[in-house]
């Protein structure tokens, strides 16, 4: 197992809107190892997104260095971005992101269809618990029905790290706590390094590691030598 | 309004700029588009109106057979309707330019009468000045940049017009050029047609009035009322108004003509009834004078010919004896000659017998010297031995002998003595008597001995015999041979005498038959000189009387000559006589005529009245301004549904964006009226400015354009922009109706909806199976993106239809636009390249008569130059089919041989190409003629020739494209006018390998005095190509407006596309796609999309294409329908050129989809 996976090294992430410069990532720095369930939590706001958007290589920093796996990918090309986000990255989003026009299985095939090393769509739909619904298209499904479609599409890529944007944002309870434990296991399991962005305190105990931020920085980055099973916890 | 919505309002037009301006590019192109070409219409019409009203161009022009005197102008200036009556001079002159005869139309400068009226049909000068003197002119602006002319040179006219003195129309032949002229009453390159010359007028002219030389006016100009009640000189209302006053005119024509009638006409009969007694009279006392000079004449003739005669015959008597004579001698001639022959015969069988006996007798003396010689030669030899033989006998032989004989003799002797002896002995022996045997061996012995010598002596005895024997025989042959040499001695001295005496008889008679030979040449040679000389007598006597008679008839021929000569000259006097009195007749006779035609032409006196329809600059330039308003209603209309369409789809999704944003307003409690309002003001604001910018780039482009596309053909001053405020109001209509409405009507359907549902993003239109996915075999073998195209193309149907309506309607426009060039290009390429097929026309001289006419038609067969050739009509003709409906000028014709004129001028159905044959009973005409004038096979049609009303029956329609033509055969115009039919045109085609040179051949024909002119099809095709030119340029701007529709709806609808799924493609984008993935994911859609409505717009292009077409038909002109396979190719092409040139514009959109933005939340 790597360690220091990724790293993030005095990253500087600045928008401007109109006269205002907007400092969304402010010299971030912290590391996670390979194999890691790693939360990144903090209010909205806190530069989390710009983080995880910036480690998917759907944006770019304006300073500092980001290593995955060794790579730099702080300087790449477009081009290269892409790369990079097809064979090493898999994007699970808040809205789940589903092609409407293709069915379960179509919006997982979407992404195995571009990967050179990719997993059967239909293992992968099993695993996430929906030999059922393959067939169905997206508005057929429930809402934590559709994530685990859109956490399948990620992981039949089989990428070296798994991104979730408030996975469970837009879920109830129940739905968010069964998409929460389908992530864990796939951490455990598969050894897959995942990164979760959320603003819920409460699940932190769940990772290996929690990054706590606040206006853009990295306030602690705590390492949970016991993460407890999700079913444990209550929020 | 509240402020924060129109903030909104401004914000949204800013950040979904191109959105609002590609609805303000549709709708400002279409607009523009239908508000510029409907402008040109009228704008056209204006320019002509306000030419027409500024030179006051006459509302009716008047033309009398008998002119006009100043009494009718009263009658027409006291009509009601009447404003200005102007009179003017015309006259149709003939110059001749390089071998060429033209017509030139002479006009009187227009002039008032009265000081406060303005001059009609004023002229527009150009350059220079009006004339101030006799002998100035202005000429037409157009021909003089043509020809080369200059202000300053001078125009001369032929001192004759026809059979007229051009004296007796103006009053000099040169007219120095002060000015250049444009008048209203040409408006075109079209010059009108002339009774005189080659029948087309080259161009016109003005003179002073004062310079005609004819009393009473040949027209009159009318303004009426018409033109000044403010109706536009192109309304119905105006040519309702005119033709009553043409009706009010024609009322008073009669009264007029009688006037003239009673008047004029008759004074001028009166004296014509006086000179034609004059001239009887004249010619009667003329005819008897000539008579009697021939009377007189006759007598003189007869006489002589009495005498000679006469003479004749003796001389022929004399003759016939001397040619007695000459027979006789001949005979005689005859006969000597056979007679002499024969004495010559003789004489030379005589000669012959003579040298045939001398040859024997010389040959007979050579034998006998020969033998005489021989035989002397045999007796010398004989001699010769014998003298020998008794020389040797006798000296030597006999000698010898004697000296052995006595040798022998004293042998014997011994021979003797010893017998005796012997004998003796033996006696004694014998005598002894006691015989011992000793005695007897002796004895025996000398008995022995005594045979011995017995024998011996018998031996010589013998000997000495036979030698005594031989000696005697010697001797003895010696005297024969001395005898038998005697007696041939004595033989030959004979033989030798009786030769000789022979010969010498033979010689004898030889030289008797030689002294008769000599004797008979002696008496054949004085015979023969006795004939000779008798005859040469004969000769000489013949010889003379020939003389006689040679000298007898010379005398006779001078006489003859003298006499005939002498009745020659009588001859001559007589017929100078007559012919001086002939022509002084026929002159006389030619005068009477001349007032009898005069009179004539006066007696049936007719006005013709004629509005502005007649001038074919006129009507023509209404026909093009009414077609270039069709064109420009199908086209745009056309064009502004697709652009409305277009429109239509995007406010609707623009409205259905917006969805929250209404909700949310809803909810805060905004009412209905605010929220529509924001939506209604962006597409009103859209469709507004967009039809103003359109609107004012249309106006101030195409019809300037096109004006001066058409202006080509006419002699027009500057454009006058009339723009059309009605069709700039209806297209804007159809803009802002299309967007504002839509924008409302869908605002109203989502606020309908409870702000609570508005507010939450609506469900994307969910995933459907699609009913290929049945199809198994199908689908299955589809790759995944195709199956997500195919899937997505059937998702949104409605913006499926849009879009494919939308590329189906630029790709119609655009094979519309090529199809119409392609009709146009094919109206000269199927008229000139497959159904006329002469090349020249040579037009001939009127008079010339008919054995003139093939005489000059086998020269021209001689020309190898030409591959045929044919004698044929050519004439103008007016042809209409129901009383008040459409009146054609067109070409009548007709062609002397039939298949010559099957082989030139091809008839044929234009749908089957079925030949068409002409027949006695019928005529043929073009199908747009038949069309316009609304006559099927069978009609029976009205036709003007001449001037004459005539009918006929429709028996062909053919096929044709430029021009309208007639055709019959001969019998055909003989069976309808009753008239003798005169060619005036001769028709040829040049071969193959002269093409090039078509324009030297007919200069060259052009020195022949028998043509008039020569006119070629080619000249007559770049004309034509002129006439077309306009149209493609018009054309052109179609197919460019075409285009630029094509990429604004493709950009729109593309642009909606992308829209409508920047999520999906941020989320594809995400998921790792390369820019060109991406740019494919969508692209292939609207490649699918493209395709259909390029498809569909082919088709829908054939219909647009022919409706277009039959929406521009000319008169004159018909155009096919027909969309060439590569215009097809090019819509096609085209379409998808700019489907990928706007594909390659959103590629860079696309590229710039966030996708951090896109993934924050749902709009």
């Amino acid at each position: 197992m790597m360690k220091n996976f990724v790293e993030f090294d005095n990253v500087y992430k600045r928008y401007k809107m109109g006269e205002v410069t907007i400092t969304a990532a402010d010299g971030v720095s912290f590391s996670i190892d390979e194999g890691e369930f790693a939360v990144v939590v903090g209010l909205s706001g806190a530069g989390k997104t710009t983080v995880l958007n910036i480690l998917g290589g759907i944006d770019s920093c304006d300073e500092g260095r980001i290593t995955v796996g060794g790579k730099d990918i702080s300087h790449l090309s477009k081009h290269d971005l892409a790369s990079y986000r097809r064979y090493d990255i898999g994007f699970v989003f808040q809205f789940y992101n589903l092609i409407p026009n293709l069915t379960a299985k179509e919006n997982v095939e979407l992404a195995t269809q571009i990967c050179r090393e990719s997993l059967d769509a239909d293992t992968v739909l099993d695993s996430v618990g929906l030999s059922e619904r393959k067939n169905n298209f997206p508005s057929q499904l429930s809402g934590g029905e559709q994530q685990r479609v859109s956490i399948a599409r990620a992981l039949a890529k089989k990428p070296k790290l798994l991104l979730c944007d408030e996975p469970t944002g837009a879920l109830d309870y129940n739905t968010g706590k069964t998409i929460l434990k389908l992530l864990q296991t796939k951490c455990i399991e598969d050894g897959m390094t995942v990164v979760l962005i959320t603003h819920n305190q409460a699940i932190t105990p769940m990772a290996n590691r929690v990054i706590n931020m606040r206006s853009g920085k990295v306030i602690s980055n705590v390492v949970n030598a016991n993460p407890l099973p999700i079913d444990k916890i209550e929020w | 309004m509240k402020k924060s919505l129109r903030k909104n309002i401004i914000r949204e037009i800013i950040r979904t700029k191109s959105r609002f301006i590609s609805i303000m590019a549709i709708i400002g192109i279409s607009v523009g588009f239908y508000t510029g070409l409907r402008s040109a219409s009228p704008s056209m019409k204006e320019t002509a109106r306000q030419y027409f009203e500024d030179q006051r161009l006459s509302d009716i022009s008047i033309v009398s057979t008998v002119g006009f005197d100043d009494d009718d102008l009263q009658e027409i200036k006291h009509l009601d309707c009447v404003e200005q009556v102007m009179p003017s001079y015309s006259a149709d002159l003939i110059i001749t330019q390089e071998n060429n005869d033209s017509v030139v139309r002479v006009f009187s400068l227009p002039e008032t009468s009265d000081t406060n009226s303005e001059i009609v049909n004023e002229p527009v000068l150009v350059e220079g000045h009006l004339p101030l003197k006799e002998n100035e002119c202005v000429i037409e602006k157009y021909y003089l940049n043509m020809s080369g002319y200059h202000i300053g040179d001078t125009i001369r006219f032929n001192q004759k017009t026809e059979n007229n003195d051009t004296a007796d129309f103006i009053k000099h032949t040169e007219y120095k050029i002060v000015g250049v002229i444009d008048s209203p009453m040409y408006i075109t390159y079209s010059r009108g047609n002339s009774t005189v010359g080659n029948g087309s007028v080259l161009f016109y002219m003005m003179i002073k009035p004062e310079e005609f030389s004819v009393e009473r006016y040949t027209n009159v100009y009318v303004r009426t009322k018409a033109s000044s009640s403010g109706l536009s000189d192109f309304s119905e209302e105006y040519s309702n108004m005119v033709n009553r006053h043409k009706k009010d005119i024609e009322g008073i024509s009669d009264i007029c003509v009688h006037r003239f009638n009673t008047t004029t006409l008759a004074d001028a009969k009166e004296e014509l009834a006086d000179a034609r007694k004059e001239y009887s009279d004249k010619k009667t006392e003329a005819e008897k004078e000539i008579s009697d000079g021939e009377k007189k004449l006759a007598d003189g003739k007869k006489e002589l010919y009495d005498k000679v005669t006469e003479a004749e015959q003796k001389l022929a008597d004399s003759e016939k004896e001397l040619e007695d004579g000459k027979k006789e001698l001949s005979a005689a001639q005859k006969e000597y000659s056979e007679k002499l022959t024969e004495a010559k015969q003789k004489l030379t069988d005589a000669q012959t017998q003579y040298s045939d006996a001398q040859t024997q007798y010389n040959n007979a003396k050579l034998e006998y010297d020969t033998k005489i010689s021989e035989a002397q030669s045999q007796l010398d030899a004989a001699r010769t031995e014998y003298n020998n033989q008794y020389m040797i006998f006798y000296s030597s032989t006999k000698p010898d002998a004697d000296t052995k004989l006595s040798l022998m003799k004293v042998g014997i002797d011994s021979c003797n003595e010893l017998l005796n002896k012997t004998r003796d002995e033996i006696e004694k022996l014998k005598s002894v008597e006691i015989l011992t045997d000793e005695i007897q061996a002796k004895l025996d012995e000398q008995n022995e001995k005594l045979s011995q010598y017995q024998n011996q002596l018998d031996e010589y005895q013998k000997q000495y015999d036979e030698s005594k024997q031989q000696l005697a025989n010697g001797e003895k042959q010696l005297a024969e041979a001395k005898t038998k040499l005697d007696e041939a001695q004595s033989e030959f001295e004979t033989q030798k005498a009786f030769g000789a005496a022979q010969l010498n008889d033979a010689e004898n008679l030889l030289h008797s038959a030689n002294a008769q030979l000599e004797t008979g040449k002696l008496e054949y040679e004085s015979a023969m000189t006795t004939g000779m000389m008798e005859l040469q007598a004969a000769q000489t006597k013949i010889t003379e009387g020939e003389q006689q008679i040679q000298s007898g008839r010379d005398e006779l021929e001078e006489q003859k000559k003298i006499g005939f000569e002498t009745l020659k000259l009588a001859g001559e006097k007589l017929a100078q006589g007559k012919y001086e009195a002939k022509t002084a007749l026929e002159e006389a006779e030619t005068k009477l005529n001349d007032a009898q035609d005069t009179i004539s032409r006066l007696e049936n006196a007719k006005w013709y009245v004629y509005d502005r329809d007649e001038n074919p600059g006129y009507s023509g330039l209404t026909e093009d301004a009414d077609r270039v308003d069709n064109i420009a209603v199908v086209f745009p209309a056309f064009f502004i549904i697709v652009a409305a369409l277009v429109c239509l789809t995007t406010m609707t999704r623009m409205v259905e964006e917006r969805r929250t944003e209404i909700g949310t307003l809803k909810a805060l409690g905004y009412s209905d009226f605010d929220i529509c309002a924001k939506y209604f003001i962006y597409a009103l604001l859209a469709a507004v400015s967009g039809s103003i910018v359109g609107g004012i780039a249309g106006v101030f482009t195409l019809p300037d354009i096109i004006v001066s596309t058409y202006g080509i053909m006419y002699i027009l001053p500057a454009t006058v922009l009339v723009i059309s405020w009605q069709s700039f109001v209806l297209s804007g209509t159809v803009g802002m109706l299309c967007t504002c409405a839509v924008a409302v009507i869908s605002c109203l359907k989502e606020l309908r909806i409870k702000p609570a549902t508005l507010m939450r993003p609506k469900a994307p239109k969910p995933g459907k199976r699609i009913f290929l996915e049945y199809i198994t075999p199908l689908w299955s073998r589809m790759n995944f993106t195709s199956k997500v195209t195919m899937r997505n193309l059937f998702r949104y149907k409605a913006r499926f239809l849009m879009t494919v309506i939308g590329v189906a309607g630029c790709t119609a426009l655009i094979v519309a636009g090529f199809g119409l060039k392609d009709s146009i290009t094919l109206v000269a390429d199927r008229q000139f390249g497959e159904l006329t097929k002469y090349d020249q026309i040579y037009a001939l001289k009127d008079s010339e008569a008919a054995d003139k006419k093939s005489y000059l038609m086998s020269e021209f067969h001689q020309d190898k130059r030409f591959e045929r050739v044919m004698l044929g009509y050519q004439g103008w003709t007016d042809v209409y089919y129901r009383e008040n409906g459409k009146k054609l000028n067109l070409h009548m014709i007709i062609g002397e041989n039939a298949d010559e004129f099957e082989k030139m001028f091809i008839l044929r159905e234009r749908t089957n190409h079925q030949k068409i044959t002409l027949n006695d009973s019928g005529i043929v005409i073009n199908e747009r003629m038949a069309d316009v004038l609304g006559v099927k096979v069978g009609d029976t049609v009205h036709m003007t020739i001449s001037d004459e009303p005539y009918e006929c029956k429709v028996t062909g329609i053919s096929e044709n494209y430029a021009g309208n033509y007639l055709y019959m055969n001969q019998e055909c115009y003989q069976n309808t006018t009753g008239k003798a039919l005169e060619y005036n045109i001769v028709f040829t085609s040049v071969d193959d390998e002269y093409k090039d040179q078509q324009k030297e051949i007919a200069n060259e024909w052009m020195k022949n005095d028998d043509i008039v002119t020569v006119s070629l099809v080619s000249e007559q095709l770049d004309s034509i190509n002129d006439m077309l030119e306009s149209l493609n340029f018009i054309v052109f701007v179609m197919i460019f407006c075409a285009g630029l529709l094509a990429v604004v709806v493709l950009y729109n609808l593309t642009n909606i596309n992308i829209a409508e799924r920047v999520r999906e493609i941020a989320t594809i984008k995400v998921l790792g796609f390369y820019h060109l993935e991406t740019a494919n994911y969508v692209y292939r859609e609207n490649i699918i999309l493209t395709f259909f409505g390029a498809v569909s717009g082919l088709f829908l292009g054939l219909f647009l294409s022919n409706f277009i077409i039959e929406s521009i038909q000319m008169d004159s002109v018909m155009f096919p329908k027909v969309v060439a396979p590569l215009s097809y190719v090019y819509g096609f092409l085209l379409t998808f050129a700019f489907s990928m040139f706007v594909n390659f514009i959103m590629y860079f959109k696309m590229k710039k989809i966030s996708m951090v933005e896109s993934l924050k939340s749902i709009e």
